[in-house]
């Protein structure tokens, strides 16, 4: 009765267009109000202590370094560094995209900043090289998604918190799932390109791929910073984030002299909204959430599952399917925040581990964003190109179906993901 | 109305920006200096909180807050869709705020005082219904525009 009302009052909600987060708090409060005995007054206080821990203040901070590096010229040397690597080979500008992609994902924790800051500057260089538009587009929207398994990564640490596992630890699984996705691409990219005979750019000298290594190291420096620093245990996740946007400052300001104090302040501020609008989600599905695991729904869907005699490979593909249409219809910090705490405790009693679990959603996720109708990626990548969302969708099909590939491999195979954190830790 | 938004977005940015400043200036203190201040981290935490909260608020005045759009605004069922919506949201917003207020009282009666910064965590609490009296503030505005 109470997981009817609870998911019924979401779904319409939803669906009469009510803001996601509020969707996801209202459902909560009326279920908790009218069917249980708990007094109102715990709702107000959940909101308070859903935001109250260490590990969600790397969002907002990872989202402001990675503002301040795509406000100046970083994403611009960046996207010199990957076409002095690749520009010379068949499909040289797509490969370029995403390569830079993949060197941003490194930078910012978030999937749409990276299309933005590297679709804005491929775009029009790919089109105007006359590659077809589905080779613009669809290399920028479909490895854009990488900003998310590449650490950092805003989704990993939304997992990292609902699921209760060492964020370190899920960005260090991230990394070789990220680059196996990153290199399926390039491999799509270079066959299509050889098949279809485009045109080849002079390949660079060593001199010159030098010089664009230097112009780039600055930035680049943040990766090391940020994924050395977890990754030796110097810091946590969120000091990693503090020294990657006092970094960022530094070399946005007094390096490249790309901004100036003045504008600070506005990116400050559109950073603080950008992350409100995730956190704001969190907040509230955190005690719609709560009430999940209150009312022992978990584990009332563990035991069912555990009865019809579920395995893990079967599972695994349930997991795939219910988070692919869940992911085509809200974004993934809900998707995540809802879902998980229902399929976390199959997935353990089973014996899949809770990390190779969470980066099986986050490539999940990948595919939602590049697939209509909340498709974020679809939504910037139409922005940039003035493509509509159903043309951007089409384009971008033969990379959306390599992540596919890469997800099928994911999860099946748990040492992609396991193999770095269980030797590193 | 300006004035309000201005201030509300100062405190939004102001309070990420030292939030930040203190968690790096705990990695300096302890890595350089073998020292850290215990009240930092927590205030960090509190100034975090704060900003999301006060962005969050803000947000209702500039649209952040994505929805689902199914059914299209100019039928009469997307325009009494969006009707309900709006309410539902506004009573929402300000139901979270109105019971924020009985929490901030619960915490005064209680003394509850926070465990490094020493002090009383209703101050702190407060954050709650003034962000969510703020919110459902820019929301009406918001539909009235």
């Amino acid at each position: 009765m109470i997981s009817l009302t609870l998911f019924g009052l979401l779904l319409s909600l939803m669906a009469l267009g009510v803001p996601v987060a509020i969707a996801l708090g209202a459902s909560t409060a009326f279920t908790l109000v009218f069917l249980t005995d708990f007094d109102p007054v715990a709702i107000s206080a959940l909101m308070f202590e859903s935001l109250d821990k260490y590990a969600l203040m790397a969002i907002p901070m990872f989202i402001l370094a990675g503002n301040l590096l795509s406000k100046g010229s970083a994403a611009q040397r960046i996207v010199n560094l990957a076409s002095s690597l690749v520009g010379h080979l068949p499909g040289g500008l797509p490969l370029s995209a995403i390569m830079a992609s993949v060197i941003f994902a490194a930078v910012s924790g978030s999937s749409p900043a990276t299309v933005v800051a590297v679709g804005s500057i491929m775009y029009g260089a790919i089109s105007d090289a006359g590659y077809p538009k589905s080779y613009a587009i669809g290399t920028i929207a479909t490895s854009g998604t990488l900003g998310i398994l590449i650490p950092p990564s805003i989704v990993m640490i939304i997992y990292g918190v609902t699921a209760d596992v060492s964020i370190g630890k899920l960005f260090m699984a991230g990394i070789i799932p990220g680059l196996m996705i990153a290199s399926m691409l390039l491999l799509v990219t270079y066959v299509g390109a050889k098949r279809l005979g485009f045109k080849r750019a002079q390949a660079q000298t060593f001199k010159q791929r030098l010089i664009a290594l230097k112009e780039a190291s600055w930035a680049l420096l943040t990766i090391v910073f940020i994924i050395g620093g977890i990754y030796a245990g110097i810091f946590t996740p969120t000091e990693a984030a503090s020294v990657a946007v006092v970094w960022a400052l530094f070399i946005a300001i007094y390096i490249y002299k790309d901004i100036g104090w003045s504008e600070v302040e506005e990116v400050l501020f559109s950073s603080a909204k950008t992350s409100a609008m995730i956190l704001f989600i969190i907040a509230n599905a955190m005690i719609f959430s709560f009430l999940l695991t209150i009312e022992n729904i978990p584990q009332d869907l563990t035991s069912y599952l555990l009865e019809s005699g579920v395995t893990p490979i079967i599972f695994l593909l349930m997991v795939n399917v219910i988070l692919f249409f869940a992911g085509d219809f809200m974004e993934p910090s809900s998707v995540i925040m809802v879902l998980v705490p229902l399929l976390l405790p199959v997935a353990l009693t089973l014996g899949i581990n809770p990390i190779h679990f969470g980066v099986v959603v986050v490539v999940n996720m990948e595919l939602g964003m590049i697939t209509p109708p909340i498709g974020l990626n679809l939504f910037v990548a139409s922005s940039i190109s003035g493509l509509s969302l159903k043309d951007v969708m089409i384009a971008s099909l033969p990379w959306s179906l390599t992540i596919l590939v890469g997800l099928i491999l994911v999860t099946y195979i748990p040492q992609i993901s396991l193999f770095l954190p269980e030797f590193l830790y | 109305m300006e004035k309000v938004a201005r201030l509300n977005r100062f405190v939004a940015s102001y309070a990420l920006a030292l939030a930040v400043l203190l968690t790096f200036l705990n990695v300096v203190l302890r890595y350089i200096f073998g020292t850290s201040l215990s009240f930092s981290a927590e205030l960090a935490s509190y100034l975090f909180i704060v900003s999301a909260f006060f962005a969050a608020s803000l947000g209702f005045k500039e649209r952040i807050h994505i929805s689902v759009e199914f059914i299209s605004k100019k039928t009469f069922l997307g325009k009494l869709a969006r009707y309900v919506s709006f309410w539902i949201t506004l009573i929402f917003l300000l139901f979270i705020a109105i019971f924020g207020i009985e929490f901030v009282s619960l915490a005064f009666d209680m003394n509850e005082i926070s465990i490094d910064l020493n002090i009383p965590m209703w101050i702190i609490y407060m954050i709650i219904p003034i962000s969510f009296f703020l919110a459902a503030f820019w929301h009406i505005k918001s539909d009235i525009k």
